[in-house]
């Protein structure tokens, strides 16, 4: 199985910079989201796990 | 990656950033970066995409030696360490995804303050180049495994010790445990020491929601903790259980049949000096190896079948090899003096021929069941039960982990799901009969499945 495609089903949530929270799956960062026109984003996604905060 | 945001989207990348700490932690860290505000930051709290991505956790990777050098380096180019928000052992790690899900580049942190080098992430960004996913071992590194195999292996001794799973391993694909384990239950039993516990832990650390079935629950308590410090999954559970008593594995197998099972290990192992009698009257090692694991996999085959991919696994033991399958006294009323090392061996072979006749059996509900041998491995009943053995090969025994390895692989890689009624050591289904004289009958094969439906019978009535 593809490394996106283990990633894809997994929601997580995103902080958003005015400190609001949306629940957002991996997978809507490189297939588009529901309602989106049927094209994915021509942008590759450089995805960084960080070791920790701080 | 901050600094190289404007390089990254010049070259048609969009930068998305994870954490493992909590939510308040990730918004105090947007501020002090002074991120920009439409750099997606997200939080994994549980880590269940640092697990599928194939990301490291450890100990002795934080201890390297060449961690004060990136500290430095992280110092000169002005980042101040504050404190750490999230798991502290969890290490790092980059993937460009392209539009539509390939992977164009994997670096997966070895050790703390590892970073990829800019350039190559960049370049990967911009031509993007159709990684392989299957992840083989390099093609020299799996013939070097394989032709030291060959070699190794009938001498035994350099197979089941742990030069033998340094040999093994070089064939191992490293992607088969790049899982994420999430929202499937695993029941192991004997699972507070040993290998039992290691594949516990193994399987947590994949994010599985695992059950350790114990004779001790403050034991298995003691080891559930270990697990939840160790891994950061708070589901895992104790349910006392003694295997070899039937009464008790019918009432908490009728308990947890009440949910579904996605993985079954048949772990539990006693041998004993002396020979035993349980309350149901058999011996102790035929009811723990044999007769409570077979009444356990019965009273949980609904809950296996409500699973899209169960899997049971029989821990059998090399020793197996020995003996043949032997169904005329496994209470050893008639045989003197009693071996348990004997009786070990009889019932590792009787577990490894039922695990055979499962298969059979739940073929046509999908329900992979297998059974393997760790090897030699340093644990605490191989300590305690066989001293002599112990003393002798205690420098070259695996490590408990190692000896884990392959239950755990057969537990949760995918590459694994292609097997059943098969007998494993190191990831490689391997022939069940070594010596002549050791290959059991059909009629005996029959016998067996019917000496164990009258032991089950014999639990209904205790």
């Amino acid at each position: 199985m593809r490394v996106a495609d283990r990633l894809a089903p997994i929601v997580l949530q995103q902080i958003l910079p005015s400190g609001e929270r949306r629940s957002r799956p991996l997978g809507s960062l490189w297939h588009p989201e529901p309602g989106a026109p049927d094209v994915p984003s021509p942008r590759a996604v450089v995805l960084v796990f960080l070791r920790h905060f701080g | 990656m901050r600094d190289e945001l404007d390089e990254i989207r010049r070259r048609g990348g969009e930068l998305v950033l994870i954490g493992n700490g909590a939510a308040h932690f990730a918004a105090a860290f947007r501020e002090d970066l002074q991120l920009a505000s439409d750099v997606p930051l997200l939080v994994d709290p549980e880590r269940r995409a640092y697990r599928a991505a194939g990301l490291r956790r450890g100990r002795v990777e934080m201890l390297s030696p060449r961690l004060p050098l990136h500290a430095l380096r992280a110092l000169r180019q002005g980042f101040r360490q504050s404190s750490i928000a999230g798991d502290p052992w969890q290490l790092g790690g980059v993937f460009v995804i392209t539009p539509g899900g390939a992977l164009a580049y994997r670096y997966v942190s070895a050790e703390a303050g590892d970073h990829p080098p800019v350039t190559e992430l960049l370049a990967a960004i911009e031509e993007r180049p159709a990684l392989s996913e299957a992840q083989d071992a390099p093609r020299w590194q799996r013939l070097l495994g394989r032709g030291l195999s060959r070699l190794v292996d009938p001498t035994v001794a350099l197979s089941f010790d742990r030069t033998g799973f340094r040999i093994h391993s070089l064939a191992f694909r490293p992607g088969d445990l790049e899982v994420d384990l999430s929202g499937r239950r695993c029941l192991v039993t004997g699972a507070n020491s040993g290998i039992g516990f290691e594949s516990a832990l193994a399987l947590a650390d994949l994010g599985a929601e695992v059950v350790l079935l114990c004779r001790s629950r403050e034991r298995g308590e003691e080891a559930a903790e270990q697990i939840r410090t160790r891994t950061a999954n708070r589901r895992v559970f104790v349910e006392p259980l003694d295997v070899a008593n039937l009464a008790d594995v019918r009432e908490v197998g009728a308990r947890l049949a009440s949910d579904r099972v996605d993985v079954l290990i048949h772990n539990a192992g006693v041998l004993p000096a002396e020979r035993v009698v349980t309350d149901d009257g058999l011996e102790q090692t035929w009811a723990t190896h044999v007769a409570g694991p077979h009444l356990l996999t019965r009273l949980l085959r609904p809950a296996l079948e409500r699973s899209p991919d169960a899997r049971v696994i029989w821990v059998s033991s090399g020793g197996m090899y020995t003996r043949r399958l032997r169904l005329d006294d496994v209470s050893w009323k008639r045989r003197r003096p009693y071996d348990g090392v004997v009786a070990y061996a009889e019932t590792k072979r009787a577990q490894v021929v039922l695990a055979e006749l499962w298969a059979e059996r739940l073929r046509s509900q999908r329900i992979a069941v297998n059974a393997m041998h760790p090897g030699w491995a340093d644990t605490p009943s191989v300590r305690s039960s066989i001293p002599g053995f112990y003393r002798m090969t205690r420098h070259i025994l695996r490590t408990p982990a190692e000896g884990a390895d392959t239950i755990v692989w057969l537990a949760a890689a995918d590459a694994a799901r292609a097997h059943s009624g098969r007998f494993f050591f190191d990831r490689e289904p391997r022939g069940t009969h070594w010596l002549p004289g050791t290959r059991e009958t059909d009629a005996e094969r029959r016998a067996l499945w019917k000496r164990v439906e009258a032991d089950a019978r014999r639990g209904a009535r205790a």
